[in-house]
Parts: structure tokens; sequence; C-alpha cells
């Protein structure tokens, strides 16, 4: 069942330096993004999803333009998110003890992932992958070039709040980690030396906090593992302070260290044997622009660093709470413990924090705030890898993994299948349809759902709510519903058909104001890959049973000579179920 | 609802049948979801490989006789291994998974490392003072605990009422609770009465209203022992 991606990297050998190493990428096609963004540069990469960690990125590997893949991280993830309170009230340790993944994982929807896809994992979609302009790339007189950037972002829940991990990876080689956090205040407090008013009689303090974020970052330059260096960059002002003297110290034992804005302390790695073509140790750059500091009690010593650099263990894992399997210690400060780095495979931990002082603005959700840093290639090509870029039309910010273009290619190995529909829709008439034609098989649902491609609580029916003829579709009725039933077909060139149908919505919500069971009109294509969403509607569209509305007609012109689904799709919470009859669908 | 099935003399005693037939039939049932598409590399063990990671840990004698041992048992997580990059960079390693047991009576954690490739357990450990996260079973359990206690009820209800103006009368419709583990070495100087936490397998409570105002009691069941150990709340 071992199944191998195997990229096959041979563009261009311009010598050692630029020799490509053939790399293997150990995953899915499901869980491999791979994206070439419109500049040509490329990323790629696999995920996971782990009940701690959230989301695991393996493998992560950049192609410049016109330049060989290479990778830069075997591993990526957040280690820790540790929130201490102003009043010692609480200290929580969110990853290790709540964690990211399982059930606190969100499932998104594509109202939160605007003009990106979704990534599925099971039953869940949990990862949005969105292509995004970053503004300029560069800017001379004249000369410009607009740059882009690939992001990935999951969003977990741990009590009130929710976390936004989001990772950007820009065109130039840069990858910015950061994390927002939204959701509504954990605690409120009376005690005004710990927090902020938040009533109008001043009895109410939202309780400030910390939120410390620890990424663990596993480098792999250039997909070697044990032939990486990290150094740490650091200025020295003489005594007028007009002169910086620029000081280089290589790390040879594992170390921890703080920031040091006042000498623009910053740390490298390097990989000690590929460079670029003028000779220059290929590596990437830490800019430690720290905003606030948290350095805890003693009990907390891994507060007491904001970088920690060790040889990496399987069973290192997390910032503070880690297991302490296969005789791992219990936190990164005691990871530290006099290792040497000489050809060994590193791990740079990296933390930051942000003090939230709380406002009334943070009532009754609060915008996010977010904590990010940059890694960014130092040396990793000889020139700006932007220069000279032809932009290319993006592709598509549809489809996982997207159509790429750019070499080197991807061979899977071998294709998983994926799920197909048992019924071929047919037709009759067989002929080519034309404008005006109706073409939705059975939309009145008669006799039975054939030829609609049904999934979960999809379930048709000759009950006592058609709105017209026998029969209709019920789609939800039940807690916690997924289904979805769709129907393929082709739109003409040329034609502008509109899709319509009537809906009847009944639920056992009471809420006036929450769409807690949602039903989404979509267009796929033959894929399923999420193209457009025409249309949601939820409990609060609710009336009677049996009272349809017309809904649409949803202009399907965009499509036009292309083969489609449209789907309904409903999602329902925990509680109190909806339903949504629907009949007479049409597309013409 | 009995809290904490003693899952594991029954999976040992299903799979009686024998490690091949399991074998057999985890692996070749035709025709299911994308969910049971091959899983390979990095990516999370499918339903069906933790299904089958539960079962061969069972079987483990020395994971089993443990688990036997004691009259209460937790599945907590089963997980893909996380292999050492010797393995990952060969680009092909077996499937391997990590099935982690807490066994309450004595505060142990159990991580048997099994191999789905080879139907193999290759290791058992055994380890205390580490707390994965809640399962929902611990979490259910440790809500009926802090229900059943009337003192520090009253306290949420005070708190109830001040909120909303009305009484607190069905706490489980009236209230939402996100449970957490608990450990007491967190907070050194707190919590007194929940000093054994993290030796002991403890659930700290963020509790808020059905429309999402805060308690500000914070609540620590110990697991371990079954009862309320602290009210959870902070004077200053």
């Amino acid at each position: 069942m071992a199944m191998a991606i195997l990229v096959a990297l041979g563009l261009g050998l311009l010598g050692k330096q630029l020799t490509a190493q053939a790399q293997t990428i150990n995953c899915s096609p499901s869980n491999l993004v791979d994206v070439t963004l419109s500049t040509g540069a490329r990323w790629q990469m696999c995920w996971e999803a782990r009940t701690m960690e959230g989301i695991v990125l393996h493998d992560i590997t950049y192609t410049a333009p016109g330049q060989p893949a290479r990778m830069v991280l075997a591993q990526a993830n957040l280690a820790q998110i540790h929130v201490p309170y102003d009043d010692n009230g609480a200290r929580f340790h969110d990853l290790s003890d709540y964690g990211l993944g399982g059930s606190n994982l969100n499932d998104l929807t594509p109202e939160d992932c605007p003009n990106g896809t979704l990534i599925r994992d099971g039953a869940k979609d949990v990862l949005c992958q969105q292509i995004q302009a970053e503004g300029y790339a560069y800017k001379y007189y004249a000369t410009q070039q607009q740059g882009e950037a690939l992001n990935l972002f999951s969003v977990s829940h741990i009590g009130q709040y929710n976390y936004v991990p989001e990772l950007h990876f820009y065109d130039n080689g840069s990858i910015e980690f950061g994390v927002g956090a939204t959701g509504r205040l954990q605690r409120l407090g009376s005690n005004p030396a710990y927090g902020w008013p938040l009533n109008a009689g001043n009895t109410s303090y939202g309780i400030s906090h910390m939120h410390n974020y620890y990424w663990r970052l596993d480098f792999d330059l250039n997909g070697t593992p044990n032939d990486d260096q990290v150094e740490q960059i650091e200025f020295t002002a003489n005594g007028a302070r007009e002169l910086f003297t620029i000081g280089q110290t290589p790390f040879t034992t594992e170390a921890a260290r703080a920031v040091s804005p006042s000498t623009f302390r910053s740390w490298r790695i390097k990989d000690t044997v590929a460079t670029n073509t003028d000779g220059h140790a290929i590596s990437y750059h830490l800019e430690a622009e720290p905003g606030h500091l948290f350095h805890g009690p003693s009990y907390e010593p891994f507060t007491q660093n904001e970088l920690y650099l060790t040889v990496n263990k399987a069973c290192e894992k997390f910032a503070s709470h880690n297991p302490t399997t296969g005789g791992c210690a219990g936190d990164v400060s005691a990871f530290v413990n006099g290792e040497s780095l000489t050809g060994s495979d590193l791990v740079i931990w990296y933390g930051l924090s942000f003090h939230h002082l709380a406002r009334d603005e943070d009532q009754n959700h609060m915008s996010p705030h977010w904590s990010s840093f940059k890694i960014v290639p130092r040396d990793w090509s000889a020139t700006n890898p932007m220069d000279g870029v032809t932009t290319t039309p993006p592709p598509p910010t549809t489809g996982v993994p997207p159509t790429t273009t750019f070499t080197p290619t991807i061979t899977l190995t071998p294709p998983t299948p994926t799920f197909t529909p048992t019924v071929t829709p047919t037709r009759t008439p067989t002929d080519t349809p034309f404008p005006g034609q109706e073409l939705i098989v059975n939309g009145g649902f008669e006799g039975s759902a054939s030829p609609w491609t049904l999934t979960g609580p999809a379930t048709w029916s000759n009950g006592p709510f058609p709105n017209s003829g026998a029969g209709y579709l019920s789609l939800g009725n039940i807690n916690n519903a997924k289904g979805s039933a769709y129907q393929q077909f082709a739109v003409p060139s040329g034609t502008t058909p509109g899709l319509a149908f009537a809906l009847n919505v009944t639920s056992s919500e009471t809420t006036n104001t929450a769409p807690n069971d949602v039903l989404y009109v979509e267009i796929r294509n033959t894929a399923g890959t999420l193209l457009q969403t025409l249309a949601t509607y939820s409990n609060l569209d609710r009336g009677s049973a049996g009272v349809y509305v017309l809904r649409g007609a949803f202009n399907l012109g965009a499509y036009a000579g292309q083969t489609i689904r449209v789907q309904f799709r409903v999602v329902g919470n925990a509680s109190l179920p909806t339903t949504f009859n629907l009949d007479d669908v049409s597309v013409r | 609802m009995t809290p904490y099935p003693r899952r594991l003399p029954l999976l040992a005693l299903g799979l009686a049948v024998g490690l091949a037939l399991t074998v057999t039939l985890v692996w070749t049932v035709p025709g299911l979801s994308l969910q049971d598409k091959p899983r390979t590399g990095y990516d999370s063990l499918s339903p069906e490989e933790q299904g089958f990671a539960r079962d061969l840990a069972g079987q483990n004698n020395r994971f089993a006789v443990a688990a036997n041992s004691d009259s209460r048992s937790e599945l907590l997580l089963i997980e893909r291994h996380a292999e050492p990059k010797a393995v990952t960079r060969s680009g092909n390693w077996p499937r391997r998974a990590d099935v982690y047991t807490y066994l309450y009576d004595s505060d142990t954690l159990m991580l048997a490392v099994v191999n789905l490739t080879t139907g193999q357990v290759d290791s058992v450990e055994t380890m205390q003072n580490v707390q994965l996260p809640l399962t929902q079973n611990e979490t259910d359990h440790a809500i009926q605990l802090l229900l059943a206690d009337a003192t520090r009820m009253a306290n949420i209800a005070t708190q109830y009422q001040t909120i909303t103006g009305a009484a607190l009368t069905q706490p489980e419709a009236q209230l939402k609770f996100n449970v957490l583990i608990y450990r007491a070495d967190s907070m050194p100087n707190a919590n007194p009465g929940a000093a054994a936490c993290g030796l002991h397998r403890c659930a700290q409570f963020l509790i808020a209203t059905q429309n999402d105002v805060v308690i500000n009691l914070l609540p620590i069941v110990d697991l371990s022992l079954q009862t309320v150990v602290s009210a959870g709340q902070f004077v200053n």
C-alpha cells in the first residue's frame, strides 16, 4: 500500500551548486498541496491533521522561478499556545492540554474560504487554500512586479477562542507563520488591576492575558538533514554609536537565546554544502521582530527565551507539557542539554507573544489579533528570483492539487481512485442540448431520485409535502446533518441557462438570529471541486411544511461549454434539526 | 451511561479469531467511502487503520494484562507514529500507530507502538505524569461529577443568576462546558486542592451561558479520584 509521489527534478543543471536532488514526497494526492503561482514560483508540501498540533506540514519545498526545487523544511507546526492570565487565575497550555486537532479542528465552509479551495480530511474540510495578491514584489521607477502568496489556514476552537493558524508562502521564497485569535473573551473579572472595563457600570473587566505561540521548525535545507548550521547575527555599535559592525556566531551545541532588538539580533540557518551561483551558502533568515515579550515565572522555563536550537528528536514535540515518552524532557528549555549540533539534524523553536488588553470592541465577537513572523531566503538565489519573471494567468483557485504546468513534474504512483457516482446520468433525447432545453433530468423527483447522486441525509420521498407531482427530496432532518444531492450535466456553449428550484424549509430550531443548519447551493466541477456557491439557506428561512418558495433563477452562463454539477449540500449542527425539502429543480 | 467502558478485554476477546483474519478484514473490504482510500507516508491514520491499531494493541500481552489489572481504563488517542528522520528520509516506511491508554487506578499512561504493515506491536511503554487531552467520554463523565457537586453548582448558579437574571434549573441545557486537562505544575501557587493533578488525570472547566457569557469559575474535577477537587475560583 505504500505509494510514492516522486518529484522528478531535472531542471537545467548549472553545476554542482544547482544540482537538484531527487526527492520523494510522501503523502497521498489528497494530502499534497502543490501550487504554482502566476510568477512561476512553486510550493509543494504534504499536510497532516494531528490531534494536538492541528495541521502539520511536511517536506515543504520551494521552487524559485527558473530554478531547481529545493526543500526548505522537513516539518513545520505549532508546538504550543500558552495563555497565562495577568491575575494568575488560569495558565492554559492549549495545544497540548486541549488540542488544536480532533473535534476542535473546525469543519470549514465555502464562506470561510472566499476565492479559495477547501481541503478535506475524512468527513471535514480542515484547510483553506487561497492565492492572494501581495502587492509589489519590487518597484523601481517605471519597473515593477506584483507578488503573490499561497495561503493555508485552519481554524481550531479552544474554549471561547477560535485560533486561526495561517501560513503564507510567498513567491519570493519567504514563509510567514501566523496565528489569529478571534472568538470571544474567555475570562471576565472584577478587579480593575488586571483588566479593562467592558460594561457601563464598570463591574465587569476583561482580564488581560498573554498568547505565547511556539513554533517548531525542522529545517532540511536542500533536503539534507545533517549539513545545516545555525548562526546568530548581531551588530555592535562603536562608542559614538555611529558605526555598527556585523558579528556572525555559529552555534556548535544546543542553545537558547532571547531576542535583542537593540542589537538587531537575528538568526539564520544555512546549508554547509549547497551554494547559489555566487558561491554563497543557501540559507533562510529568521527575522526576529518581537512585539510583546513574556518571560514568566521560574516554573515556566520555556518562556525565558524566544529561540531554542535543538537536535531533532521525534519525541520532542511540544514547547511545554511535552509527553515524556522515549526519555524526552517535558519542555523545550530542557531539550537544550548540550548536545553537539555538528552533523546533526537541527530544529529551531521560535516563540512570539501578544499581550491582550481587552477593549469594548472585543464584545460580542472580537476581531482577530495576529501574531506572526517570517523566515526569508538569504542567498537562496544569486539575485532576486522575481526579477524578469513572466507572469502567467493565475492557476485555478479551485482544485486540489491545482493543475500545474511548471516543471518539475509530479508523478503520482498510483493515483488513488476517487469517489465516482455509481449512477451515470442519462438523458433523453440524446441529441446535443440546445438553448432553452431543460438540462436537469428528473428535477421533479418523480418516481425516484434517479439520476441524482445522494450522500448522507438526502432522502427521496413521496410523502405529504411535494411542491408538484408526488415526489420530492428531503435534505437534513437529523442532528449533525452532512449530506448532498447533485446532478451533472453539460452547459451548452453560448447559452446562459438559469437554475431555479422550489424550496421548503422547516426546522426545530427556535433561534431567529443563528443560521445553525445550512443548505448550500453549489456549482462544482466533475471532480467535485467547488466552483461557486450560488446561494445559502438556513433554519432562518423556515416556513410551514409543504409551503414552497421558488428560488432563482441563478445564471449559469459562466459555465457555458463546461460540464458541471449542481449540488445541494446540507450541513447541520448538533441539535434541533432542519429539513430542506427540494422539488422542481430546473436548469434552462 | 457507563463511564470508562472496559474496552480492551472485549477487544482481546474479539480478536480471538486471529490476527490474519483481522488483517484480511481490515484491508480487503471493497467499495468503502473516500475515507478508506489507501494511506501512505505522513497521511493521518484512517478510521480503519485506527481500529486495526486498537485491536493490535489489545492483543499484546503486556498491554492487555496491564489494562485488565486496572478497573478503569480509557483509550485516549490513536495517532500516526512520528518516525525518526532516518526513516522518513528513506522515502518509504511502514504505517505505524501510537495507541495511548490511561489506567486510572495506577495513574499510568500506556503507549503501544503498533506496526500496521506487519501486524506487530513494536513496543509498549508506561509512564506517569503525562496527560493527553480528554476524550469525549471523560469530558461527559467530568460534567456529571461537577453537576453532582451541590456546593460548586450553587456557586455557578449564583453567577448565572447575576449574569442572566434567571435561575439555573437545568445546568446541562443552560450552560456550555468546555473541559481541558489540568496539571498542577501549570499553576503551582494556585488551586491547592488540585495539587495531585498531573499525576492524577484532572479536568478543568470553562463554563459559559448558552449565549456565551462566561462564568468566571474554573472548577477542577479529579477523574482519578472521581470528585471535584477545586472550586477554581480565583479571588484577587
